[in-house]
């Protein structure tokens, strides 16, 4: 301790250091607790004030000091780890780390606030926890037999919590409510198979003719062609019916002060700080829900919110969809009791590297095969703390259509070597992955990529951009050749991985969503057949068959699907994940 | 002085002017779509071109530039992009927070140092001088996001003192205010000393202990008063500066301010958010600048002028 000190020794008088070895004393040769030792400190610095009023502060006094802090909070645990922190009682309280967009169901379109819309809206169908679809609004639904009607039969009894009841025109209404240019819903293009649409949204007409309101419980929808996914459309949060009058008198600001048919109501909502959603006494089956109300806070990241989650402030340690930090994953799955209040969701989502089959060297398809083949995606995985089931093809284990049989690409560097060679790069090439600078994900897989890859001789240089600056550039034609991705689906449907991400009659100049710009005749004949069947075994079947040819091309490296943790508090119940909605807040309830 | 009042004030609007334009420049260069960002990653093409005719964006970039200096002069900062609110609104929403921050960081710092430098001033080249020197510049090299998750660690998560993060009064200003108020403290506790010495060696001072007035006085009364002009100088430029948000402090302790806004709008692209806290910051700086201007001259009538 007076080591460190070194050239302040002069200033010191012989009493302060005889005061200083007492210390130092009692540190080594009596074992004191940590309380007493601060005693002692403080009982120091007290004497030192007092008897040493008129000569100057002392430095080593202000070391004590600090020794003294540090002692206290080193002394002090977080004890309040098993207690809520909570004034309210049946209240949930969770974070979100910025504001939802929007609460208006047109406009939502992320998966932190499509829970949210959930509990303040209400549609027409829904899924239960083994993605089927069930009436919800709709007591039932029947398809015409050429498949490109589908008529709904409503529930008359659910009203707006505003007081009025809802009807087909209501739903009428919603549908056309997003596919008017104004509304700039990002889910127009989920609705535009319906007859009319097109018109409608470049105004000549002034009705989309498609949607019919024989009577106020009847709502007929007639498609431009078959559509079996249509269905999970409907159950989007898109077409969730709003109150045409609400939406009138609000305007722009309805998803600031949305009003719908759900179990909870919008109480308040400061932006940037917190937002509070209340039980609605008017909702149809009020006595199922048990919760009396959310409350969100807005603002901070994630290790915040584990922190509070930890003091007992947050119910539910992260909503979104890294559930819990990266930094805190192992320790928590290690801690017998957090584990225990682990839930756990594979997703129907994948995460992959898309290599552009129309820019060199990855236009050739040995090359594509070589990179999968010498990619050790085990190792990518254990980066990410096994938060991620290996990937052997394009669906997800929990899609319609997932096919079990597939062998996908083991890892082998020697055969990656032998295909490079193979394709006229037997000394390998160099190339450029593109990847989310803010994404730690990205980061990891970029390196374990850039390391496999080296070892066949391909030389991988990272350019970490902005989110916004990767899709623009990734969507647009010819200019980015490697990039990471990621996919969550919009509804459980095999046509929306491989009717969106590559079907080569939707590749565009801008914007394309088939990133690999990957065009097999064969595939996307398959994939539009697939489309406009009407019977779901056949298209599961010709879907399956298309992914088959879709692997052996290998426009992406099938890393893995990912999965959804959550970690809850003992006294929250009802928490139970599901591959649609992974929170279902409206579920939930609190029990001390 | 009406002239000159008029003359500074012509300069500001084209001080602001000017970072209208570069701001519009800068965030139409980056080769990134904010309709894109706005529709979300699984929106197809068509959807996306029909969402950017709607908001105007499919105009040429004067034709975009015109119309928003148009709006500007109406008072009208758009509308985000991401979460529909008026950009005016959300910046005087979070304006108190962050000026509540800023106000209580500065008393703060205020507060430890203009005594530490007296006090370092009186006892020069002593060990407590010494002593507030090397903590001084410790301090001043620490990276604000580190101070701030060590005293988030310790004093709110360890221990309970003080609240995680979030905001919901004033004890949710405290720990984020100390953490600026720790790092500034060092640089302005040598800015005072500085100030101190050369004011303590002046010969009115000298004159004054001659007189035998009291010791305190002569410190607090004579010499203070006199060598804290400078600092308040500064002290009105980096108000300024921290009103256009507190970026490092503001995102660690999740406190709904001006500077998570800027930061969350880049990260979204937000144009006409982007816009608008830059431009609110480039207001801010330019205003301290005026009114520091005018006072330093009514203080000190020696200063002329620009």
């Amino acid at each position: 301790m007076s080591g460190t000190m070194g050239g302040c020794g002069s200033y010191f008088s012989a009493r302060t250091r005889a005061r200083t070895s007492l210390v130092r004393i009692s540190l080594t040769r009596i074992n004191l607790s940590r309380t007493s030792l601060v005693r002692i400190i403080l009982s120091r610095i007290s004497y030192a004030c007092i008897h040493n009023v008129s000569t100057m502060p002392d430095a080593r006094l202000l070391l004590l000091l600090c020794l003294a802090v540090l002692f206290l909070t080193g002394s002090c645990s977080p004890d309040a780890r098993s207690e809520r922190l909570h004034p309210e009682e049946n209240v949930l309280r969770i974070a979100v780390p910025s504001d939802p967009r929007s609460l208006d169901p047109a406009i939502a379109y992320d998966v932190v606030t499509w829970p949210l819309v959930r509990t303040l809206f209400h549609g027409l169908v829904d899924y239960d926890d083994d993605l089927n679809l069930v009436p919800w609004h709709a007591r039932s639904w029947s398809i015409s037999e050429d498949g490109r009607t589908i008529t709904f039969k409503l529930r008359q009894d659910i009203r707006f919590s505003n007081g009025r009841p809802i009807t087909s025109e209501d739903f009428a209404y919603s549908l056309e409510r997003i596919l008017n240019p104004a509304t700039r819903s990002p889910g127009q293009g989920f609705y535009r198979n319906i007859v009319g649409a097109r018109a409608f949204q470049n105004g000549s007409a002034d009705r989309v003719s498609g949607l019919r309101t024989p009577d106020l419980e009847t709502l007929e929808i007639e498609l431009v062609h078959p559509d079996l996914p249509f269905l999970y459309c409907i159950a989007m949060p898109f077409a969730y019916a709003v109150p045409r009058e609400e939406v009138e008198r609000r305007g722009d600001k309805f998803g600031r002060y949305p009003v719908g048919a759900g179990p909870f109501t919008l109480a308040a909502w400061q932006r940037g700080t917190r937002m509070r959603l209340e039980k609605s006494p008017s909702y149809y089956r009020a006595d199922e829900i048990r919760l009396e109300a959310i409350e969100l806070m807005v603002g901070g990241n994630e290790t915040l919110h584990m922190m509070m989650f930890e003091r007992g402030e947050l119910d539910i340690a992260s909503v979104t969809s890294t559930g819990i930090p990266d930094a805190d994953f192992i320790r928590v799955m290690k801690d017998p009791e957090l584990s225990k209040r682990v839930a756990q969701q594979p997703l129907n989502a994948i995460q992959y590297l898309s290599m552009n089959t129309e820019l060199p060297p990855f236009d050739n398809v040995n090359v594509r095969r070589a990179v999968n083949h010498a990619i050790d995606r085990r190792r990518i995985v254990s980066l990410i703390s096994d938060r991620g089931i290996l990937a052997r093809g394009v669906l997800p284990p929990g899609m319609p259509g997932f096919n079990e049989a597939l062998e996908g690409y083991e890892y082998d560097p020697g055969k990656a070597r032998e295909l490079l060679s193979a394709a006229g790069y037997p000394n390998g090439f160099t190339t450029e992955l593109m990847i989310t600078a803010q994404s730690g994900i990205d980061t990891k897989i970029g390196q374990a990529v850039q390391q496999d890859l080296a070892a066949v001789g391909i030389t991988v240089e990272i350019r970490p951009v902005t989110g916004p600056t990767r899709i623009e550039a990734t969507g647009r034609r010819g200019t980015v050749p490697f990039s990471t991705f990621g996919w969550y689906q919009d509804y459980p449907d095999p046509s929306n991985f491989l009717d969106v991400l590559l079907n080569g009659d939707r590749i565009t100049e801008v914007h394309s969503t088939n990133v690999a710009f990957y065009d097999n005749e064969r595939v996307n004949a398959l994939l539009n057949e697939a489309s406009s069947s009407t019977d779901q075994a056949r298209r599961l079947a010709l879907y399956q068959e298309a992914e088959r040819l879709i692997v052996d091309d290998a426009p992406w490296v099938f890393l893995y699907y990912p999965q959804m943790y959550l970690l809850r508090q003992p006294w929250l119940k009802g928490l139970k994940l599901n591959p649609v909605w992974p929170i279902r807040y409206e579920m939930m309830w609190i029990e001390p | 002085m009406l002239s000159r009042i008029l003359r500074r004030l012509g300069w500001a609007a084209v001080v602001l002017w000017g970072t209208t334009v570069i701001t519009f420049l800068i965030v139409h260069a980056v080769p990134a779509d904010p309709v894109r960002v706005y529709a979300g990653a699984n929106a197809d093409a068509e959807t996306i071109e029909r969402i950017r005719s709607e908001l105007g964006f499919d105009n040429p970039l004067a034709v975009q530039y015109g119309r928003y200096v148009g709006n500007l002069l109406r008072g009208d900062l758009g509308t985000s992009l991401v979460t529909g609110e008026r950009v005016l609104d959300a910046i005087l929403i979070r304006f108190p927070v962050t000026f509540s921050l800023a106000l209580t960081a500065v008393c703060l710092w205020m507060l430890m140092s203009v005594p530490l430098g007296v006090l370092t001033a009186k006892y020069r080249g002593r060990a407590i001088d010494r002593t507030v020197l090397i903590v001084s510049l410790v301090a001043i090299s620490l990276p604000v996001f580190w101070l701030a998750r060590m005293l988030q660690y310790y004093l709110a998560y360890r221990t309970g003192v003080f609240p995680v993060g979030g905001f919901a009064g004033w004890t949710h200003i405290i720990l984020p205010a100390a953490t600026l108020a720790l790092v500034i403290t060092g640089y302005y506790a040598r800015l005072v000393h500085t100030n101190m010495v050369e004011v303590l060696n002046a010969d009115y001072v000298r004159v004054a202990r001659a007189k035998g007035i009291p010791e305190y006085v002569v410190l607090f009364k004579h010499g203070l008063r006199n060598a804290v002009i400078p600092v308040i100088t500064i002290l009105g430029l980096d108000m300024a500066a921290l009103m256009g948000g507190v970026v490092f402090t503001e995102n660690v302790f999740a406190l709904p301010g001006l500077g998570v806004l800027a930061l969350q709008s880049v990260f979204n692209l937000d144009v006409p958010m982007i816009m608008g806290v830059v431009l609110f910051s480039a207001a801010m700086v330019v205003c301290a600048n005026i009114v520091v201007d005018f006072v330093y001259m009514w203080i000190d009538p020696r200063v002329e002028g620009v």
